[in-house]
């Protein structure tokens, strides 16, 4: 009992750094939204800033604490107006690659100046033993580094409760549009919040130096650490997250002890994480942002021609350099089929990980143990290690089916770091210390063994990365890449299309985690004794910024950016033309890093493809890519082919929605015939969109929903839209980087399972059914089909929503704002379409509508909502005399019609100006 | 003329609001003076949010401008309304869910009292949670923390959007009351026609992005009716309409610059240039616009 108390006293030093630096996380995300990974960074600059004044030049200590002090301030201060505000409206992945950007460069930058050797520095705390009770003793400055975590814990809550500061500090972190509408600053809000969260970080560095000695990585790899105290914190307690950091370091330092599993306690952190977001079921709330950008996809087409003058040029340097120019090709070319399952999980699925090249990891144990122990032929050992990796995949996806965005990463980092301090660094299960024996591999007996023969390896794994690209494009062209595309742009919209969203991202990580342990496998059968502390999440984090930089949408992408790995290409041509340049490369990647995603945030390929187009377009260079319509469809088909959909009614049941205490929408019960139009009409705030979200499934509702007698009010949204309730939304929600036709096909595509595996090696493409050409022809989108959609006029992307909701042939059709934006010549032909989506297709459709024009000329009814209540229906004609519609739309003023005695009289300005003018302006 | 000439508090010159090339709101032109309530009518999709938006620094204006006091205003909409005397309500309501009341009203550095002497309703009401207050509530909040600051333009945007008649009665109240008292000038948007104009000394009617209509606020309760036909079928300019005219605009500008080029060069050197007047351009205006949907068609086919 004396020991364990002794021990988890002794926790309390690193306890007390994980508490500091949670704090620091937690101030700079309330204050700005951003999850900090260069805080340890930013921290250990300051801390050797004042190790360097005091015990180099001579200072005292306090001054040259607060230089140092000062400097993570600045720093942190930096990153944010360099960095953070030109990317407030970039993409989660895009900003934590930049964080991790200002990690790599700052940390390189302390390395560089100080090296990375660790040092003793002397407490200037005092530590003689305070002896409790029996044999437990402390140091006093153990006790004193927990008084001021809890000081500082308690100074940041009242500050953060009650100061004119921390009340903008809570209003912009709701709402940034709102605080800055009654006049607070978001800018200056999140300056002084960096400023404060580094300077926290720092102070914590300065004193708790002396216990943990000071190194470059150790406080950087602290903040995963302090991550996991944030989190039980909820990002925003800081008595519980400190509370939660100094239990964490009292853990740790018990289970060190006392649990003989290597890595487990280095992993306790990690495991907090995972379990804080899976199981607690809830995720930091991240701040949205209008007009949040995804990277820039590409078509996934591959060019034959340059893929072959690619691998000649590739296999011509193999067979002409010498081994290190081959070998520096090789890796380049293994970590481009990892940064390829990036490409495929977060560039087409939307999907962020940051565990990947520890998945490739895991490939690679796999078939490292089984050639190793079982002497199994090397190909062989590769299939199974590939297999291998999917199950794990899937596990790993577990969480995206409950987190998004960025908790995904957080996720995806704690399942990686545990997986990496559990199994790569435990040696028992590796092979010992010279590392997993693998031999030399070989092909049916052909020796390809890299020590060897490197350019037969070389090209090995030359032809394994154009399979691997030929796979990856199969999918971005298939059926089931367009699935993945729908999930990352809305999955609202995905699941609105009859897309199982779980499906589609479940088979995203299992795809990604094969081509991870492809890749990985080919990289650590490089060396005849694999070591796998090589397998870090740290290089997982730097693979996720290459493929960013190379172009995380594009195929090309991954290539560029697997150039610029660690002991690629790039770096042999550095080495090459400048000796000492191995110094620096760290510090080089980092800045490339980061002016990479601040100018190009789609990254280098994505530039490429961009000047490539304008090349095509000004030089006439290759044909141009067009779709015709009648290569998609099989036109000679009869022309009199039934597009008439089966003829169904909608009834809803006393349907209510209920946001909070607000009902948005009460006890509508209706019922939609056939082949008729009704239109939705309301005030601003009525519940239109509600119900219509209602009937979809979006929003949560009591009452019923039937299609004819089938009760659909259990069903998921995907279900609701299999059995034939199509809508279209008021945003659009249309899939941005991909063309028309493969907006339409994505709704016209059976929704069946085997399109995943097939589309591996076939991507098939169907000839349209006549009803999606009908479709098409009748919101005139022939001519358009192979133009990107970002392309179209914003006419023809209403009508493409629109065509997109049609071409899923449904029965009911739910049209919310369908004429928004339109012009009043595109309003009339829209009507036209609409009418004769009822009369000739045979239809439901409900029509969610302000243009009155609009809506009288083509409703057969006519449902006014006011308060989420039913007021009035009918035909148009009669709803729109009717007394409550008008009081509804006008205000009810029944009561007192004439002036009232507080009636202010009018100014005489205003009576002198009064005119009427028919348009104002020009 | 008197030596010294007031400006009005807020006027917009030709201010177009949007996006470039599709705008929402088309060169308006509005005045608010002070001590004056002038509210902005309309059907939905008029434009009149994006006016106020604008006019608030939210939005960047198209083209047009902006000004305060006849200064042209740049500075975004926290300056505005931190520093410029701006006070804004918009349709989010702007009640932080997560703070008390009170902290509510204190955030934007707002009196409490003062708020509380606007509405002494919510006095009782000061330590819950802005999310768990009803919406007439959380709208009184919102506008009491704009007036406690007494400022010399208030925006409002729909204050009464899902609200009971009875309290929108309440704000509208206290709105009119800040303008007698204080000489606060108010621009407030509105869907509720006759609510409105009780409250309101001058109203401009918008559809489709334009003002059809400026009236005195009685005159507008004499023809209501007109304003309501405007709700319920949306009689405007169409948008082609507007295309054309803006294109005559232009065309007609072009020209006349033409034209006085043309003179300086006969008059130099002494050769008659053109003998086209401005009086021809109608007629040639026609011609161009047949050419056109001549064209178009042709490209149909």
């Amino acid at each position: 009992m004396g020991e364990v108390v002794r021990f988890a006293l002794l926790g309390l030093g690193v306890g007390a750094l994980y508490a500091f630096a949670s704090q620091g996380l937690i101030v700079i995300y309330r204050g700005t939204g951003v999850l900090n990974f260069s805080l340890g960074a930013t921290a250990i600059a300051g801390v050797f800033m004042q190790w360097e004044l005091q015990y180099e030049q001579g200072w005292p200590f306090l001054p040259a604490a607060l230089v140092g002090v000062l400097l993570s301030a600045f720093l942190g201060v930096w990153t944010h107006w360099w960095v953070m505000k030109p990317l407030r409206r970039a993409s989660s992945l895009v900003r934590v690659i930049a964080t991790l950007g200002v990690l790599i460069s700052v940390q390189a930058g302390v390395v560089i100046r100080y090296g990375s050797q660790p040092r003793q520095v002397d407490s200037w705390l005092p530590t003689n033993r305070l002896v409790l009770w029996g044999d437990v003793a402390i140091t006093v400055d153990r006790l004193i580094l927990l008084g001021v975590a809890s000081a500082s814990a308690a100074g940041l809550w009242a500050l953060y409760r009650s100061s004119q500061f921390g009340l903008a500090t809570e209003a912009v972190s709701e709402s940034e549009r709102s605080a800055s509408a009654i006049g607070l600053s978001p800018n200056r809000i999140a300056t002084l919040n960096w400023a404060l969260g580094s300077a926290i970080a720092c102070i914590a560095g300065i004193l708790v130096v002396p216990i943990i000695t000071l190194q470059v990585t150790a406080m950087t790899a602290l903040v995963l650490a302090a991550l996991a105290a944030a989190l039980v914190g909820d990002f925003r307690s800081f008595p519980i997250a400190t509370a939660a950091g100094l239990g964490l370091g009292i853990a740790q330092t018990l289970v060190n002890r006392f649990v003989d599993q290597q890595g487990f306690g280095a992993s306790l952190p990690f495991l907090v994480i995972i379990v804080v977001l899976v199981f607690r079921g809830r995720s930091l709330p991240l701040r949205d942002y209008f007009l949040k950008q995804q990277p820039m996809l590409g078509n996934g087409r591959m060019s034959w021609d340059w893929t072959i003058l690619g691998c000649g040029v590739i296999v011509f340097l193999m067979l002409t350099k010498e081994p290190k120019w081959i070998d520096a090709l090789t890796v380049s070319l293994g970590v481009a089929i990892v940064l390829l399952s990036i490409v495929v999980l977060t560039g087409y699925a939307g999907q962020l990980s940051l565990a990947q090249y520890t998945i490739a990891g895991f490939g690679a144990f796999v078939a490292g143990r089984l050639v190793a122990v079982y002497d199994i032929p090397f190909l062989l050992g590769l299939v199974a290690g590939v297999a291998a990796a999917v199950p794990v995949g899937l596990v790993f996806a577990l969480p995206a089916v409950r987190t998004r965005g960025i908790n995904l990463a957080i996720v995806t980092l704690g399942l990686g770091s545990t997986m990496e301090l559990m199994l790569f660094r435990n040696r028992s299960y590796t092979g010992g210390v010279q590392g997993t024996q693998v031999g030399n591999p070989d092909l049916f007996g052909y020796d390809i063994g890299s020590i060897k023969y490197p350019e037969r390896y070389g090209i090995f794994v030359l032809g394994m990365a154009v399979l691997a690209v030929w796979v990856v494009s199969n999918v971005r062209r298939g059926r089931s890449g367009r699935r993945l595309i729908a999930v990352r742009t809305n999955e609202r919209a995905a699941a609105a299309l009859g897309i199982d969203v779980m499906k589609a991202k479940l088979f995203a990580f299992a795809f990604a985690a094969a081509l991870a342990a492809l890749g990985g496998i080919l990289l650590a059968f490089r060396l005849s004794s694999i070591s796998y502390g090589s397998f870090t999440t740290s290089t997982s984090i730097t693979f996720a910024g290459l493929a960013l930089v190379g172009g995380v949408g594009h195929l090309l992408g991954a290539f560029v950016g697997a150039t610029m790995a660690t002991a690629g290409f790039n770096q042999e041509i550095l080495e090459s033309t400048w000796g000492g340049v191995g110094r620096w490369i760290q510090l080089i990647s980092g800045i490339a890093i980061l002016l990479t995603v601040l100018g190009y945030q789609d990254g280098v390929a994505a530039e490429w493809v961009k000047i490539f187009r304008y090349l095509k377009k000004a030089r006439k260079w290759g044909r141009p890519y067009i779709i015709r319509l009648e290569d998609v469809a099989d036109l000679t088909a009869p022309a009199d082919e039934d597009t008439r959909v089966e003829p169904r009614a909608l009834t809803i049941e006393g349907l209510t929605v209920t946001y909070g205490t607000v009902v948005a929408v009460n006890n509508v019960s209706y019922r939609l015939e056939p082949g008729t139009v009704t239109g939705l009409i309301g005030p601003n705030g009525a519940g239109k969109t509600s119900l219509i979200d209602a009937i979809s499934g979006f929003a949560p509702a009591d009452g019923r929903v039937l299609i004819d007698n089938e009760d659909i009010s259990k069903l998921s949204p995907t279900r609701r839209a299999r059995s034939g309730v199509a809508r279209s939304f008021q945003s659009l929600e249309l899939f941005e980087d991909s063309t028309v036709f493969e907006n339409l096909s994505v709704a016209a595509d059976p929704q069946d399972l085997g399109s995943y595996l097939r589309d591996l090696v076939w991507p098939v493409n169907p000839p349209f059914p006549p009803e999606v050409v009908r479709a098409v022809v009748e919101f005139q989108l022939d001519h358009d089909l192979h133009r990107d959609v970002k392309d179209l006029a914003y006419g023809k992307r209403r009508l493409l929503a629109i065509a997109r909701a049609v071409a899923m042939h449904p029965s009911i059709l739910l049209l919310d704002e369908p004429a928004a934006g339109l012009s009043s010549a595109e309003s009339e032909e829209l009507a036209v379409v609409v009418r004769r989506l009822a009369e000739e297709w045979g239809m439901a459709v409900l029509v969610v509508e302000h243009d009155m024009n609009f809506v009288m000329g083509v409703c057969d009814q006519v449902m006014v909502l006011d308060f989420g209540t039913l007021i009035a229906a009918g035909p148009p004609d009669a709803v729109r005399s009717d007394p409550a519609v008008i009081a509804a739309y006008l205000g009810d003023e029944t009561d007192d019609p004439d002036v009232d005695d507080d009636e202010p009289p009018p100014s005489d300005v205003a009576a002198a100006t009064a005119i009427a003018a028919a348009g104002g302006g020009s | 003329m008197t030596a010294t000439r007031t400006w009005p508090l807020l006027q917009t010159r030709l201010l177009k609001a949007g996006y470039l090339g599709r705008e929402v709101v088309r060169a308006i032109n509005l005045t608010v003076e002070r001590g004056e309530v002038v509210c902005l009518l309309g059907p939905n999709g008029a434009g009149k949010t994006t006016t106020l938006l604008t006019i608030a620094g939210e939005l960047v204006p198209v083209d047009g401008v902006v000004l305060f006091n006849n200064v042209p205003t740049y500075t975004p909409m926290n300056q505005r309304v931190s520093s410029g005397g701006l006070g804004l309500v918009t349709e989010e309501r702007l009640v932080f869910t997560k703070m008390s009341a009170r902290d509510n009203l204190r955030v934007g550095g707002g009196s409490v009292e003062a708020a509380l002497e606007l509405f002494p309703e919510l006095e009782a009401r000061l330590s819950v949670r802005g999310g768990m207050l009803s919406g007439g509530e959380q709208q009184m909040l919102a506008l009491a923390r704009a007036l406690s600051r007494k400022p010399s333009l208030l925006l409002a945007d729909e204050l009464s959007l899902g609200l009971a008649p009875k309290i929108v009665d309440r704000l509208l109240g206290a709105v009119r009351n800040a303008a007698d008292t204080q000489g606060t000038g108010a621009l407030i948007v509105e869907q509720h026609a006759r609510k409105a104009l009780k409250y309101s000394d001058r109203m401009y009617l918008m559809a489709r992005g334009q003002i059809l209509l400026e009236l005195p606020a009685d005159e507008a309760m004499e023809r209501i009716d007109e304003i309501e036909e405007t709700y319920l079928s949306g009689t405007s300019e169409t948008e082609e309409d507007h295309i054309e005219r803006s294109r005559r605009f232009h065309r007609r500008k072009a020209w006349r610059r033409q034209r006085v080029r043309e003179r300086e060069v006969s008059r130099l050197t002494g050769k008659l240039a053109s003998t086209r007047t401005e009086a021809d351009d109608d007629y040639y205006f026609d011609i161009e616009q047949s050419r056109r949907e001549n064209q178009e068609r042709q490209k149909r086919r």
